[in-house]
């Protein structure tokens, strides 16, 4: 059951201290140079060819996730793997190096399993994401499988529906999109486009979209921990 | 007894037979379906679809509209004037005004007719003849079953490549050896080259027809076509009509958002107990009948049973999940197929007859796919009954039957070598393997039955050292070989490869007696052989030849795969890629020449080939595995 977002990328910090938590509803990386680029409402787009380095960044942002609502995972990818494609065991490591408490955090993570082609199910579980009360964020991964699910008349309507899902949880989503095309649509409802490309010794992180940041690049160093 | 069925427009046309004569009926159909109304809107919407010219009678009905829901509600039933009416007036009833849904729009003519005559196929010993499809049409014009067949046609090759045949006459059964699924289930182990054997091979998809038409309800025109998923869908239908259940256009039961934590606990596999690589006497290879189908119909498992609360049932181990014990639809309609199949197989295993014995084989084979869809159907989201969490519960009650049976065999003092989902490798002797089976079954509820013995059996390893699910091979005591997950069983593999196995493995593994340095080195001298000749050029192309699927339109092959490579140079539209690695790369088998062949590739192959044999043999292979081999278990 191998996950292409299952290694930690080599060259990336594999220990960390203890998570010092954002506050609460706010996206935080533990990567200062990245988590200023981030907003607290909206869709933030992550771009990028390499899965395991979005899936890298997608963990560390769960383990710093403060107790309380749950993270909302609307898991498309490979639709018929259905759940294994996410590393469970990459999440639990990484906890324990943030010292926090892995079942705790699995608990907090609330997984949809992507939708199918059926118009009456995508509703149904619409209506299912509409009951849960509170979220502290959203992740959706990966936008361009739901492309592929929804097909073209599809993608406004369901884009649409994360952007409401954003300002009715007064939070954040994770958008993860690893094609080679920013489709317009989802350049146009993002708050945030972040383009990453691991560079030597860290990644280059150009910025395509910001509210309130002009449009350039940001290194981002990611020295490997020693020990 | 009833064998076909034509459905006209507002009328059906039944032929039967009947001590030896042939018989026809007409009988009225009117075509329907349901609209399920919103709160107090049915009597106003089947007023409203009563004027409707298209519609021939609309009347309130007490049906369960949701399969969650065991409650009966108001339902319009709406029968249309024919099957050409059919479509419209379903189309208005959707577009209507308090209709929440429809249901039963999307099932075919011919399903609905004979489960509303209540018709039976194939009930009765009376026998079909069958004809043969000419260019005239049947042969026989007064045989039940027209076959057809095209000269030189191919079990793979679609109907378009062949000349046009007529049809059949109205009264007669359509059997399309070419375009009937079954050849892809159960492939026939003889050619089609004679007029005798094309007439066997129908009988023989006739006694498939027979069993599965008989328990699913499909009128036998239909069912050749129907994969066994399709096949499954029908059961079930039937299951939950006799349930008083409507049939809803769309599927409804969604999968609540889960933790991580719980998905962790509730989707894993079948349980496995890796073996430790290496060589083993005195082996026995017990299996569960049909386990998982066994437990869905035990514990009850059914989207409308779990969390139902009406009565105490199952429980699920690592998730707390309850099912009810109202019988529920799903397992209603696992039990009838199991049933029948178990008692045919337990027939089989009384005949001596081979005739007999083949005849009973093929019938219990048509409902072993049915039954593997049973399960896996459970989590496809397509399948208008599926519940994922019974999917799961399935196989977390499995990995717990298959723990306590390790458990069972090791109070016994067996040890447990290998296990996977529903089996478990025992190093016990026949008579213990047997004791074992009978008393696990009585203990367990689920029949464990002696698939074989091994007095020689090979666990290989990984490049870790490490034991590898699903790979093995052994020597049966009747001397058969049985392998997974080596070169031999591998359909991609060059002949090459797989008769060194063949050849290879009783030469390892036959004679117990001798040491087993002396068996390898006999293999050792096998390899070296093969080698010769594939050096010297004395191996035909054939075996060189490796046959691939092409399963994906071409454009998706992004990569330079070699049969992917082959096939653009000679596209087959079986989609089947023939090649040879030849020195200038992959080219098809049409047009590769023997000496152009990579001959270092076939080596490395030979050599893989090998290897996999003896990786887990080391040069002083410890007799402790002997300890629980008696004499005269030393060997075929």
């Amino acid at each position: 059951m191998h996950s292409p977002l299952s290694e930690t990328p080599q060259g990336y910090p594999t220990a960390f201290a203890p998570a010092s938590l954002p506050p609460p509803g706010r996206i935080a990386f533990g990567l200062p140079p990245l988590d200023r680029l981030l907003v607290p409402n909206g869709l933030v787009t992550l771009r990028c060819p390499d899965p395991t380095l979005l899936f890298w960044l997608v963990v560390r942002a769960l383990v710093r996730v403060p107790p309380g609502p749950p993270v909302l995972y609307l898991h498309f990818l490979d639709y018929h793997a259905r759940f294994w494609t996410i590393k469970l065991d990459a999440l639990v490591r990484a906890a324990r190096r943030a010292c926090r408490d892995p079942r705790q955090l699995l608990e907090q993570v609330l997984c949809v399993r992507a939708f199918s082609r059926d118009q009456a199910e995508e509703e149904g579980n619409w209506e299912r994401i509409a009951r849960i009360p509170a979220v502290s964020f959203v992740v959706v991964d990966s936008i361009g499988e739901l492309y592929e699910l929804k097909g073209e008349r599809n993608q406004v309507l369901t884009l649409g529906k994360l952007n409401g899902l954003c300002a009715r949880y007064g939070c954040a989503a994770l958008v993860l999109d690893y094609s080679s095309r920013l489709h317009p649509f989802l350049g146009d409802l993002s708050a945030v486009i972040l383009q990453l490309q691991q560079a030597p010794g860290g990644a280059a992180v150009e910025i395509l979209k910001h509210p309130s940041l002009p449009e350039g690049r940001v290194y981002l160093p990611l020295a490997r921990e020693e020990g | 007894m009833w064998y076909h069925l034509l459905v006209e427009d507002a009328q059906v046309q039944l032929f039967g037979k009947m001590e030896g004569r042939r018989i026809t009926e007409r009988r009225p159909y009117r075509p329907w379906f349901y609209a399920v109304p919103l709160p107090g809107e049915a009597e106003r919407i089947a007023w409203v679809l009563e004027q409707h010219p298209l519609v021939a009678a609309a009347r309130l009905e007490e049906r369960k509209p949701d399969l969650l829901d065991p409650r009966v509600a108001p339902v319009v039933r709406i029968e249309t004037a024919g099957v050409q009416a059919f479509p419209q007036a379903a189309r208005d009833a959707r577009g209507l005004e308090g209709v929440r849904e429809l249901a039963e729009t999307r099932l075919p003519h011919d399903f609905k007719v004979a489960a509303q005559l209540g018709l039976q196929f194939f009930q009765g010993d009376e026998p079909l003849s069958c004809t043969l499809l000419g260019p005239e049409g049947p042969e026989d014009p007064e045989a039940e079953v027209a076959v057809r067949w095209s000269p030189g046609g191919s079990h793979r090759g679609p109907a378009a490549a062949s000349p046009q045949l007529p049809g059949p006459l109205p009264h007669q059964l359509l059997l399309d050896l070419q375009q009937d699924l079954a050849h892809d289930i159960y492939p026939l182990d003889y050619a089609l080259d004679s007029r005798a054997r094309i007439l066997l091979a129908a009988q023989e998809r006739l006694l498939r027809l027979q069993e599965l038409s008989r328990e699913t309800g499909v009128p036998p025109e239909r069912l050749p076509f129907l994969t066994p998923g399709a096949l499954n869908t029908f059961l079930h239908i039937r299951a939950a009509w006799q349930q008083g259940f409507l049939i809803p256009d769309r599927k409804r039961i969604l999968e609540e958002p889960k933790s991580l934590a719980l998905l962790e606990r509730a989707d894993k596999g079948g349980l496995i107990f890796y073996p430790q690589p290496g060589l083993y006497r005195g082996v026995a290879k017990c299996d569960f009948s049909s386990m998982y189908p066994s437990l869905i119909v035990r514990a009850n498992i059914s989207p409308e049973t779990l969390g139902c609360g009406c009565s105490p049932g199952t429980t699920v181990p690592q998730t707390g999940w309850e099912f009810c014990s109202h019988a529920g639809v799903i397992p209603q309609g696992v039990r009838q197929v199991l049933e029948r199949r178990l008692a045919l197989k337990a027939a089989l295993r009384r005949e001596q007859d081979p005739a007999r014995r083949r005849e009973l084989d093929i019938r219990q084979r048509a409902f072993k796919t049915i039954l593997v869809c049973a399960f896996g159907y459970l989590g496809y989201s397509n399948f208008i009954f599926s519940r994922v969490e019974c999917k799961e519960a399935v196989m977390l009650l499995g990995r717990d039957v298959l723990a306590r049976t390790k458990a069972l065999a090791e109070a016994r003092g067996l040890e447990v070598l290998y296990g996977i989902t529903d089996s478990v490798f025992v190093q016990a002797s026949p008579q213990e393997a047997e004791a074992f089976c009978r008393d696990a079954t009585r203990e367990l509820g689920y029949e464990l039955v002696v698939d074989a013995h091994f007095p020689a059996i090979v666990f290989p390893r990984d490049p870790a050292g490490a034991g590898i699910a699903n790979m093995y091979f052994g020597l049966t005591s009747e001397g058969e070989i049985e392998a997974r997950g080596i070169a031999l069983r591998h359909s991609d593999a060059p002949l090459l490869t797989r008769r060194f196995q063949r050849e290879g493995i009783p030469l390892l593994l036959a004679n117990g007696a001798r040491p087993l340095a002396e068996n390898r080195q006999q293999l050792d001298s096998l390899l070296e052989e093969h080698q010769e000749r594939l050096r010297r050029g004395l191996v035909a192309l054939e075996d060189l030849v490796i046959s691939q699927r092409i399963r994906r339109p071409l454009q998706a092959y992004t990569g330079r795969a070699p049969h992917v490579q082959a096939f653009r140079r000679a596209p087959d539209p079986a989609r089947i890629s023939r090649f040879v690695f030849c020195q200038n790369g992959p080219l098809p088998a049409s047009q590769a020449r023997l000496q152009d062949a990579d001959i270092p590739h076939y080596q490395a192959l030979l050599e893989r080939a090998h290897g996999q044999l003896v990786n887990a043999l080391s040069a002083n292979v410890s007799e402790q595995h002997n300890r629980r081999c008696p004499p005269s278990f030393a060997g075929p």
